[in-house]
C-alpha cells in the first residue's frame, strides 16, 4: 500500500500562524509584488504562500494544481453585494475577477509564469477529500506530479452565510509526485469513495484493519477547535508535518452528496 | 486516448430546452439573445435568457431551490431514459456526478439581499457551490464521488474533464456531467466593469465587436467507460481527448498572441491520437471581445491553419459563462450528427485580421468525424475539448 510519494506540504492559520501554533516567518514580496497584494483577498494571499512553501515552484512544469474551496471568495462576494444596490451599480472590475472560485489558481499561474493547468474542485464540507481524488486520478492518468492547494477564509463580510461554520482562515498544500528521489514527508496511500449504507467494516474496524495510528472520523474542526470546512485537509497536513516517528492516518469524510471519501495517509519518521 | 463514449446529451438555452429547438434555431439563423430581459430587467444590453417557467425542484431538495438549480433540473431531466437503461449494469454507486458552474445560486443570493440582506437565506444549500452537485446527484439518483468544478467561463469544459478521468481510472463506470449558470447581476455588472459588453446584439469575429452578451443555460451529458451493447439510437459518439493549461499571462485579458489557445488545441489533438486534417470544425470560445476573438483566432491558425472551418455561437446563445462549454460540446455534437456546421452569427463584415475560416453561413460537412469545442476563462484558464462520432 505505498501509493504516491508527498514531497512537500506546508499550512498557515489566520494568516500567520503555522498548523501548531508557531507563528511564520512574514510574506515573501518578491514572489507576491506590493501592487498585486494589495488587490487580493486573504485566501488568494494564503493559497499563493502554502503553494509556495510546499514547493510548488520546484514542481515539473507540466504538474497541475488543483484547488479545494468550500466557499471560494465568499468576502468578495459579500463585498460585491451592497455595490448592487445603488441606482447605478458599479462593481470593481478587481472584485470582479477575484471573486471567481479560480482566482487563487489564476494568480498562482500568473506569478509563478506556470503554464500547466488546475482546476478548482468544491463539495461543501468534501471539498479536499473531492480534490484529493481528483488528485488521484490524475496521478493514475499520468499526470508527473499533482498539487493540492485548499484554502477558506473565515467568513467576515457575509453575514448572510452563517460565519459560525468558518471561522479561521486556513489554507494548506501538499505536493504528490511520481518519483521518490529525495526527502519525502510521506505517502498518499489510497483514496476511494465508498457508497452510503454500512462501510465493509465501521471505522474503528476499518482502521484496525489497515493498522491506523490515527483516524479522524469527519472532522470538523481546526487542531485548535475552531470550526472550519476544510477540517480534513488540516488533519492531513498536521500529521505530514508534525515532527516524530511514523504513522498511518486514515481519514473518512461524508459527502454532503451522499457517500463516504476515505484517504489513507502514510508518514515518514522525521524529527 | 481510448475514446469515451457519450450516450445522451442535453442543452437549455434561450434557444430553448430539447436539442429540437436548439437544431431549428441554428438552422434558421435565430439569435436567443433580445432585449428587453425578463430576468435582468432594465438591463442596457441584449440577454439570452431561458424564457420558460422552471418547475420547482420535488421534494426535500426544495430546500436547495434557486433558478440555477432549477435549469440544472431542466438539463438533467431529459436524460432519464438513457440513465434507466445503463442501472442494469451500473449500480449507484459507480454513478459518478460532475457538474461545472460559475455563480451557482448567486442570482437568488442578490434577490434575497436585496430584499432584506439575506438574512433568512439558506447559504450553505442554495448558494454554495457544492449545492449544485448534491442536487445533480439526487436528482439523477448518483451515489458515487460527486462535486462541483468552478474555473468561471471554462468550468463546463473542466467538468467534463474530471469526469473523463473518472472513467479512465475505473473509479466510475457512467458519469453525468452538467454545467449550469443563470442570469445574475453580479456577472451583468461586472463584464460592464471591464468594458466588455457590447450594447447591441453581440458580433464574434466581426471588425466592428464591442464585447460580449450575457446568456443562461444547463446542459448534461453521459459519459460511460464502455458502450452497452445492444441497438444504438443515432451514430456513435464519444469524447475524444481534451487540452487544457494556464496562460500564466493576466487575470481577465488573454495573451494576445493566442499561444494559450493553441497550446491547449494541439494537446487536445496530440491526446485525442488524431492529426490536424482530421479536424472537420471548431466550435470557438468567441466571446465577441476585441482582444479575445484576436487571441484565439491566432492560436487557431498556430494549430490548424487557415483552412479548417469553425465559428462561435455565441451570437445565439450569449455567453453563458460556466455552461458555455456544455451547450457548446451540444452544439459541437450536433454537428457531428448532423455533419452540418452551424454558422458564426452576428459577423457581419469579418475582421480583416482575423485569418481563421469563420463560418458565415451553414456548410454541409458530409462525413466529418472530429470537431473541437474551446473555452477559455479568468485566470487564464484554457481548454479544448475533442467530440467524434462513428456512423
Amino acid at each position: 500500500m505505498k501509493g504516491f510519494p508527498i514531497r512537500g506540504a506546508a499550512a498557515i492559520v489566520n494568516g500567520t500562524d503555522s498548523l501548531q501554533g508557531g507563528p511564520l516567518p512574514p510574506a515573501d514580496d518578491e514572489f507576491v509584488p506590493k501592487n498585486v497584494r494589495r488587490r487580493i483577498s486573504r485566501l488568494i494571499a494564503q493559497a499563493l504562500r502554502v503553494t509556495k512553501d510546499a514547493g510548488g515552484l520546484d514542481a515539473a512544469p507540466d504538474a497541475p494544481l488543483v484547488f479545494a474551496t468550500a466557499n471560494g471568495e465568499i468576502n468578495t462576494i459579500g463585498a460585491i453585494l451592497p455595490a448592487l444596490l445603488a441606482a447605478e451599480p458599479q462593481v470593481s472590475p478587481t472584485l470582479f475577477h477575484n471573486s471567481v472560485h479560480n482566482a487563487a489558481p489564476g494568480y498562482w499561474s500568473i506569478l509563478s509564469r506556470r503554464l500547466a493547468a488546475s482546476t478548482t474542485i468544491t463539495m461543501g464540507p468534501a471539498s479536499f477529500e473531492a480534490a484529493m481524488l481528483e488528485a488521484w486520478t490524475r496521478l493514475h492518468d499520468g499526470e508527473p506530479e499533482v498539487q493540492v492547494t485548499a484554502g477558506d477564509e473565515a467568513i467576515t463580510a457575509a453575514p448572510w452565510a452563517d460565519p459560525s461554520h468558518c471561522t479561521r482562515d486556513f489554507c494548506g498544500s501538499l505536493r504528490i509526485a511520481l518519483d521518490d528521489d529525495g526527502p519525502l514527508l510521506g505517502w498518499l496511500a489510497s483514496v476511494a469513495c465508498l457508497p452510503d449504507g454500512p462501510l465493509p467494516l465501521d471505522v474503528a474496524a476499518l482502521a484496525e484493519v489497515l493498522e491506523a495510528t490515527e483516524i479522524a472520523d469527519d472532522p470538523q474542526t481546526l487542531p485548535d477547535g475552531a470550526a472550519h470546512p476544510l477540517a480534513g485537509a488540516a488533519a492531513v497536513l498536521a500529521f505530514l508535518l508534525r515532527p516524530g516517528d511514523a504513522g498511518r492516518l486514515l481519514l473518512v469524510r461524508r459527502s454532503p452528496a451522499g457517500g463516504r471519501f476515505v484517504l489513507v495517509i502514510d508518514r515518514e519518521a522525521h524529527g | 486516448m481510448d475514446p469515451l463514449p457519450i450516450l445522451g446529451v442535453t442543452a437549455v438555452s434561450a434557444l430553448g430546452t430539447t436539442l429540437d429547438q436548439l437544431r431549428a434555431s441554428l438552422r434558421a439563423g435565430r439569435s436567443g439573445l433580445s432585449t428587453p430581459s425578463d430576468i435582468l430587467p432594465g438591463a442596457a444590453a441584449p440577454v439570452g435568457e431561458v424564457r420558460v417557467p422552471l418547475p420547482p425542484l420535488p421534494g426535500l431538495l426544495a430546500a436547495h431551490d434557486s433558478r440555477c438549480a432549477r435549469l440544472l433540473a431542466m438539463a438533467l431531466a431529459p436524460l432519464a431514459p438513457v440513465l434507466d437503461g445503463l442501472r442494469a449494469t451500473v449500480p449507484a454507486h459507480r454513478l459518478g456526478v460532475v457538474v461545472g458552474t460559475s455563480a451557482s445560486g448567486n442570482r437568488d443570493l442578490e434577490d434575497a439581499f436585496k430584499a432584506d440582506g439575506a438574512a433568512g437565506f439558506d447559504y450553505q444549500r442554495r448558494q454554495v457551490f457544492g449545492a449544485a452537485a448534491v442536487v445533480a446527484a439526487r436528482l439523477v439518483n448518483a451515489r458515487g464521488p460527486a462535486w462541483t468544478v468552478s474555473t468561471a467561463c471554462s468550468s463546463g469544459a473542466n467538468a467534463v474533464i474530471s469526469a473523463a478521468r473518472l472513467l479512465r481510472t475505473g473509479t466510475c463506470d457512467a458519469v453525468v456531467v452538467a454545467s449550469v449558470d443563470a442570469l445574475c447581476w453580479t456577472t451583468y455588472h461586472g463584464f460592464r466593469g471591464l468594458g466588455v459588453m457590447d450594447s447591441r446584439t453581440c458580433r464574434p469575429f466581426d471588425a466592428d465587436r464591442q464585447g460580449l452578451n450575457l446568456g443562461e443555460g444547463a446542459a448534461a451529458m453521459v459519459l460511460v467507460r464502455d458502450r452497452p451493447s445492444g441497438p444504438v439510437d443515432g451514430p456513435d459518439l464519444f469524447l475524444a481527448g481534451w487540452g487544457a493549461g494556464s496562460e500564466a499571462y493576466h487575470m481577465t485579458a488573454p495573451e494576445p498572441e493566442g499561444e494559450g489557445a493553441a497550446r491547449v488545441m494541439a494537446q487536445a489533438i496530440a491526446r485525442a491520437g488524431i492529426a490536424p486534417s482530421d479536424v472537420g470544425y471548431v466550435n470557438l470560445h468567441g466571446t465577441a471581445t476585441p482582444a479575445n476573438d484576436q487571441a484565439e483566432s491566432r492560436g487557431m491558425v498556430k494549430v490548424l491553419g487557415t483552412d479548417v472551418p469553425c465559428s462561435s455561437t455565441k451570437g445565439f446563445t450569449g455567453h453563458l459563462l460556466g455552461a458555455a462549454a456544455g451547450v457548446e460540446a451540444a452544439i459541437t455534437l450536433m454537428a457531428l450528427i448532423d455533419e452540418r456546421l452551424p454558422r458564426n452569427l452576428g459577423c457581419e463584415v469579418l475582421d480583416p485580421d482575423v485569418q481563421a475560416l469563420i463560418l458565415r453561413e451553414d456548410l454541409p460537412a458530409p462525413g466529418i468525424r472530429y470537431a473541437l469545442s474551446n473555452s477559455f476563462a479568468f485566470g487564464g484558464n484554457d481548454t479544448s475539448l475533442v467530440f467524434g462520432v462513428r456512423r
